[in-house]
């Protein structure tokens, strides 16, 4: 079988794995002639070559795919993302919109309630005001308010006032 | 989080403005009891009032069925725990004290002093006058008026005022 490697490895029919084969046969002899010890020897740079041809078209095959990926199409792409960015600049981000909605939140806090608290202050103005309802109906008429005023506490105060009339009989 | 103790902050102001009218007796002037479309309301303010010693008068009438009588007379009788001077009436009996007598029997008639804005001060002369009259009508049915004044008189100037 070594003769047969070493037969086609000469005449250059030899495969890869041929080669390597004969490389670790040739490795696993303990003692070489000289012939053989040359025939290892040019194994081993052949096999270097092809580990270096290998690394090389990888990095090749690498740098296609890179080049690939540099098409003017991407390329174009690319800007785009880029101009969308930069149009998209002007909108301002989540947590600056909910800062000025809290701040909004706040200031019409902060609003209700001065409103709520100067409310007294209009309603113990000394400006007059009668309403009357009548069943639902608005009445508008201050007379018939301070009428029915004097008729609702005359009825509740139509009421035996027993302290006054013993004061009035003492004296 | 410094925003929402802010925010907490400013929403608290607006609660002691709205503590004032703390009164039991606004739900029935509020027509939670019986609906203000069944009720004679009358308001007045202002300098028209200051001949009665008044800044702020506000009255309703109303028919109540005994079970709305229930629920009235039981607002009227918080505000009466927190009454400076009373006067009331039940039915059988006259009593010029809150102390005395229960509040089992049915209120007719009430007429007590309370501390303006909740807080009592022997400086400030202003006062708090909350008025009740309860007499039957019809059966199963009671007229009721309710009054509520602000002013500084007190209840013997005001019966002198207004007795018929």
């Amino acid at each position: 079988m070594k003769e047969n490697l070493i037969d086609k490895y000469m005449a250059g029919t030899s495969s890869h794995e041929e080669e390597q084969q004969l490389l670790a046969l040739l490795q696993a002899e303990s003692t070489l002639s000289p012939e053989d010890q040359m025939l290892l020897d040019m194994l081993r740079m052949n096999t270097h070559e092809v580990e270096m041809q290998d690394s090389w078209l990888e990095e090749d095959e690498s740098k296609l795919f890179d080049s690939l990926m540099e098409t003017p199409d991407n390329k174009v792409v690319t800007e785009d993302k880029e101009l969308q960015q930069s149009v998209t600049t002007h909108k301002r981000p989540p947590r600056q919109l909910r800062v000025i909605a809290i701040r909004i939140l706040a200031t019409a806090a902060v609003l209700t309630g001065a409103f709520y608290a100067a409310r007294p202050l209009w309603n113990n103005s000394s400006k007059d005001m009668t309403v009357t309802y009548i069943y639902g109906n608005k009445i508008e008429d201050s007379q018939v308010a301070m009428n029915m005023m004097q008729e609702t506490l005359g009825d509740i105060f139509d009421r035996p006032d027993v302290e006054s009339e013993l004061t009035d009989l003492l004296n | 989080m410094r925003h929402i103790l802010y925010i907490i902050a400013c929403l608290l102001t607006a609660l002691p403005a709205s503590a004032q009218k703390n009164l039991a007796v606004n739900d029935i002037f509020d027509g939670d009891i019986v609906a203000k479309t069944y009720m004679v309301e009358n308001m007045i303010k202002g300098e028209q009032l200051n001949p009665y010693k008044l800044t702020y008068f506000r009255s309703i009438k109303f028919k109540a069925t005994p079970e709305e009588r229930k629920k009235i007379e039981k607002l009227v009788n918080e505000d009466i725990k927190n009454s400076l001077d009373l006067e009331q009436e039940r039915q059988g009996t006259t009593v010029e004290s809150k102390t005395s007598n229960s509040q089992e029997s049915p209120l007719s008639y009430a007429m007590m002093t309370l501390p303006a804005d909740g807080k009592y001060s022997p400086e400030n002369p202003n006062r708090w006058y909350l008025c009740y009259q309860c007499t039957p009508f019809k059966k199963n049915e009671y007229a009721i008026t309710l009054v509520f004044m602000k002013g500084h008189a007190t209840i013997k100037e005001l019966r002198k005022m207004f007795k018929k």
